[in-house]
């Protein structure tokens, strides 16, 4: 197989090209279905991403990829790199992740991102801060759920 | 994709149960009181399910204290600095229908399965019920069986889990060759229809030991002593083909040995072992593997303490032998720690036990 046929090119929404390892692209199923049934040529257009955010999905599938038997991270070593990857991300940059990993399909990067959200929002008010939740109760409304639910646990 | 800020009802909503089924049960319960859409969600059995697949498991101590239970604050951070352990009651699980539950009205029977409480009241009544977001089912069985004890179980079938109730028992029989000899009999009751069947099954010549069993993947876990070889051995019972099974437990014992049992991150069964005549505690726990744990069980021992040279003691009551009750905690590489108790009862220990709270409920 010459060189260049291991290499693939990832086209995102906002136009910007991204050349990668034909075993590092193929983690993403939608791709790997592009890949097999469409006969697409070297360049895959992904009209529902982002550049920033492919870049990152990248740099994901780059760390997670095993190319040519390259892949010796212990999992110790996957798993603080996955809690790195997406420490400090904002909400809004982890729910395009998640839309992207979503569109993808790429499973352990829906899982990480989905996990990473659910591990940001602790308490009540965080999830009204960080997933924007409106309250629709009316006030008597939720003073009787509450009354309903008396205890409610600490953290 | 939008390149402005997203918010989370933005998603598709897969996406967003997607990442709910990940959030604690805890701040679930209390987000249940902000929002239309996540209430009716919450009650979804199959949300349900997904969260307990999915959920970290997070546990909390609680303890029953005075036929009350409450939810203890355990700070392990100095552990590793030889910082004694913090344990305080955090709040008394208080719930309507349980506070005019008065101390002569109260039982010991307490057991846990899947986040929800099965607690019998008085006699045989019952109630089932989820802390997290208050659902409660009573219950009152139409026959009274002195001295028999309850378990809350599931039947496992893909799409949720089917409650169930085992009601078991021993009795002394009396036989043709004119001797008495105890039989332990099962009854199973069904919410679905309230009512009680009798299990064709019965161990001859068996009692159960200990107060307590545990519930581990919807099966449920006794200790119980054979009185003619004068073996004990853990009763195992499985909801969804209903068969008992005796199982072998990983040391040689006696009836008169100490015996108690628990369950490590929802996934273990954890047995405590002492014998009568020596200060030495052991505890085993089962190992991770692929067998059918109704069936086979394999172990490891995770530690062996002599009480006699450490007053030191995962979250146990025991009695020291200055007959004061004390909580003990143990930890990997035989650490542990021995914590005062200043909440006892004259007439009955403490019963603590790890509680992983779940959105799990009875179907109406």
């Amino acid at each position: 197989m010459s060189k260049s046929e291991k290499k693939i090119v990832l086209k995102s929404l906002d136009n910007e090209a991204f050349e990668v390892e034909k075993a590092v692209a193929l983690q993403s199923q939608t791709i790997w279905v592009m890949c097999e049934d469409k006969c697409v040529g070297n360049e895959i257009p992904l009209e529902n991403v982002t550049g920033q955010i492919l870049a990152k999905v990248i740099d994901y599938c780059k760390k997670h990829a095993v190319v040519d038997g390259d892949g010796d991270e212990s999992s110790e070593e996957l798993k603080n790199w996955d809690t790195e990857f997406t420490k400090n991300m904002d909400q809004s940059t982890l729910f395009n992740m998640i839309l992207a990993a979503n569109y993808l399909n790429i499973k352990s990067l829906l899982n990480l991102t989905c996990q990473a959200v659910a591990d940001k929002t602790k308490t009540i008010d965080e999830f009204h801060t960080f997933l924007n939740i409106e309250n629709n109760f009316t006030p008597e409304e939720e003073a009787q759920i509450c009354q309903e639910n008396l205890w409610a646990f600490d953290d | 994709m939008k390149r402005e800020t997203l918010r989370l009802l933005d998603l598709p909503r897969d996406l967003v149960e997607e990442i709910l089924s990940r959030v604690p049960a805890t701040s679930l319960g209390q987000l249940q009181s902000t929002c239309k859409r996540w209430k009716a969600l919450f009650k979804d059995p199959v949300f349900i399910k997904k969260h307990l697949d999915k959920a970290a498991k997070r546990y909390l101590v609680l303890m029953l204290i005075d036929y009350r239970i409450y939810s203890m604050s355990i700070n392990l951070q100095g552990i590793r600095n030889i910082v004694d352990p913090i344990i305080d009651i955090k709040r008394r699980l208080s719930l309507n229908d349980l506070q005019h539950i008065s101390e002569q009205d109260g039982t010991s029977d307490f057991f846990h399965c899947d986040g929800l409480l099965l607690r019998r009241v008085r006699d045989d009544k019952l109630v089932v019920w989820n802390p997290c977001h208050g659902q409660t089912r009573w219950i009152q069985f139409n026959s009274y069986k002195p001295l028999s004890r309850v378990a809350l179980g599931y039947e496992n079938s893909k799409s949720c889990h089917n409650y169930k109730i085992l009601r078991l028992w021993d009795n002394l029989d009396f036989f043709q060759d004119n001797k008495f000899r105890p039989v332990l009999r099962f009854e199973i009751y069904e919410f679905s229809s309230d009512s009680l069947r009798v299990l064709e099954e019965a161990l001859l010549d068996c009692l159960i030991l200990g107060w307590n069993g545990v519930s581990l993947m919807g099966n449920i876990y006794w200790v119980v002593s054979d009185t003619k070889d004068k073996s004990i051995f853990l009763l195992s019972f499985d909801f969804t083909t209903e068969r008992l099974r005796r199982l072998c437990l990983p040391f040689g014992c006696s009836n008169v040995d100490t015996i108690a049992l628990s369950v490590v991150k929802d996934e273990q069964i954890s047995v405590l072992h002492q014998r009568c005549d020596t200060p030495e505690i052991e505890i085993w726990v089962t190992t991770n593997d692929k067998n059918d744990h109704t069936k086979v069980l394999s172990w490891r021992k995770f530690l062996a303490v002599d009480i006699s040279t450490h007053h030191d003691w995962m979250f146990w009551c025991i009695r020291n032998q200055t007959s004061r009750e004390i909580v003990c905690i143990f930890g990997e590489d035989n650490e542990y720690r021995e914590i005062s108790s200043v909440y006892t009862d004259k007439l009955r220990w403490p019963y603590m036990l790890t509680y992983f709270p779940s959105l799990a409920q009875i179907r109406k």
